[in-house]
């Protein structure tokens, strides 16, 4: 699937000069700033279905 | 200060098991700080400290320390049904007891709960293409114990358009309840009484893997791809949680709690979620949207769609509007009560966390971004989370019992980033 994805994709994209939008913060999927780990803590204590961008494990009892 | 960093330093690279060589010493620490705060109606209320350090590497990468503080006081529902009639349950230790006046949803109010947890990180440029990811974590509650350690490979190509990433996680948890572990569906004994009791001590232990793409599309827009699978296997029961049997035989006290039995959980869960991300950027701001398919095999599936948008005004100013939609079926094993003159079955919880419900978050954030990576933010979220009230298989005076009470909680979380 993933190989098939990878073909699909590979006409899009933008050449090395094109990226001053995309090097932007906000722009960045994997901020691992304390809002995520904020929000994912309080999420991962209150529902069962837990990971997808991290991982599912919390480290946590969470009673 | 610069001795405050150095120690620091120090300690950081001890945890990952590096030598102090591999962070460059000039470069500052960006810190980013956050407290969360959240107010159950009539349930617990939540403080959380998060507290992480990142400093560039002398090869090019990142290296991160973090730690995490939270406190949980209040009520926690212990999973046994609301009744017509006051309730007293025994305290986890078999000593001392609490009360729930009826028609009121039973919830330990003498639960508080602290955690500390450390984690570290280190982000490593292997070659032009290629990328680890390493991280450790380490988390302690005065009745579990947690460590994960883990990485991830980053693959670039197609002029680093295209991103594959495989990653791995390995967890072990050690969890000792307060008068140890309850026997599965062991009868909760009347204060004072000796209570049925287990091991002092079980563990639990993890693994995960994940495999993932993000895809720049254009000069505006990019996409991410995670699957991820996961198998957790040991003590997955909650000693703390306990199930109501009601009277199913006669007809003038049906629906009556008689007793309450510790609850049992299968010991293996097998998870897998599909996680798909876009983001936007637009003159007016950045509009990010993410959904997650999640299924296990306790049968519980769900969808989560999160979408925000950042609206960007002068001098860094900004604010964003955000809602999250969530929706699980229940576990197969979940059951909010038992009727008696029925054979028991292999598992059964009552936790409200396991049954099927619809969550709604709506949430709006005000920030600042600074220069040099310094940023400030303030957050306010409502999150409210519905299950079925009064379901078909309640049974006589159960059916004037909301046997799942609305959850609805705030949140208010303060960010602050800063370099150092």
């Amino acid at each position: 699937m993933l190989a098939l994805l990878v073909n699909g994709c590979s006409s899009l994209g933008v050449e090395p000069w094109e990226r001053d939008i995309l090097s932007a913060p906000d722009m960045q999927f994997s901020e691992p700033g304390a809002a995520s780990a904020l929000t994912q803590h309080f999420y991962f204590s209150k529902e069962a279905a837990s990971g997808g961008q991290g991982f599912a494990g919390g480290g946590c009892g969470c009673n | 200060m610069k001795k405050i960093t150095r120690k620091l330093s120090a300690a950081s690279y001890a945890l990952l098991g590096l030598s102090s060589s591999v962070v460059a010493d000039e470069s500052p620490w960006l810190f980013d700080v956050g407290i969360m705060n959240f107010n159950e109606q009539d349930r617990n209320t939540g403080l959380e400290l998060t507290l992480k350090g990142t400093r560039a590497t002398n090869e090019g990468g990142l290296f991160s320390i973090g730690a995490e503080i939270d406190v949980i006081t209040g009520a926690t529902p212990n999973g046994a049904s609301s009744s017509e009639v006051p309730q007293v349950f025994t305290m986890a230790s078999g000593v001392g007891f609490y009360r729930v006046d009826a028609n009121e949803l039973p919830a330990d109010d003498t639960h508080m709960d602290t955690r500390l947890a450390i984690n570290a990180a280190l982000n490593d440029p292997i070659s032009q293409n290629l990328t680890g990811d390493y991280h450790a974590l380490m988390s302690m509650e005065f009745d579990y114990l947690a460590f994960a350690l883990g990485g991830s490979l980053s693959w670039d190509f197609n002029k680093k358009n295209i991103t594959l990433v495989m990653g791995g996680n390995l967890e072990y948890n050690r969890v000792h309840p307060v008068g140890n572990t309850t026997t599965p569906f062991s009868a909760m004994q009347a204060p004072g009484q000796p209570p049925i009791r287990g091991e002092s001590a079980k563990t639990k232990k993890g693994h995960e893997i994940s495999i993932g793409l993000n895809q720049i599309i254009n000069r505006t827009s990019l996409m991410q791809l995670r699957l991820t699978r996961s198998r957790f296997a040991g003590y997955l029961t909650d000693s703390y949680k306990i199930l109501s049997v009601v009277d199913s035989q006669n007809a003038a006290t049906l629906g009556h709690t008689l007793y309450y039995l510790y609850e049992n959980r299968p010991s293996s869960r097998y998870m897998s979620s599909l996680y798909l991300a876009y983001k936007k950027s637009l003159q007016a701001g950045v509009f990010d949207f993410n959904y997650r398919y999640f299924d296990d095999n306790w049968q519980i599936r769900s969808d989560t769609l999160e979408t925000g948008f950042k609206f960007k005004r002068e001098q860094g100013y900004f604010w964003r509007p955000s809602l999250r939609l969530y929706r699980q079926d229940a576990a197969y094993f979940y059951r909010h009560s038992l009727p008696n003159g029925e054979a028991l079955p292999l598992y059964a919880s009552a936790e409200l966390r396991l049954g099927a419900f619809d969550a709604t978050t709506l949430g709006l954030e005000l920030g600042k971004d600074l220069a040099l990576g310094r940023k400030q933010s303030l957050s306010i979220e409502y999150y409210t989370q519905q299950g079925e009230s009064h379901p078909d298989d309640a049974i006589g005076l159960q059916r004037q019992q909301n046997l799942y009470p609305t959850l609805k909680t705030w949140v208010i979380r303060y960010v602050f980033a800063f370099k150092w």
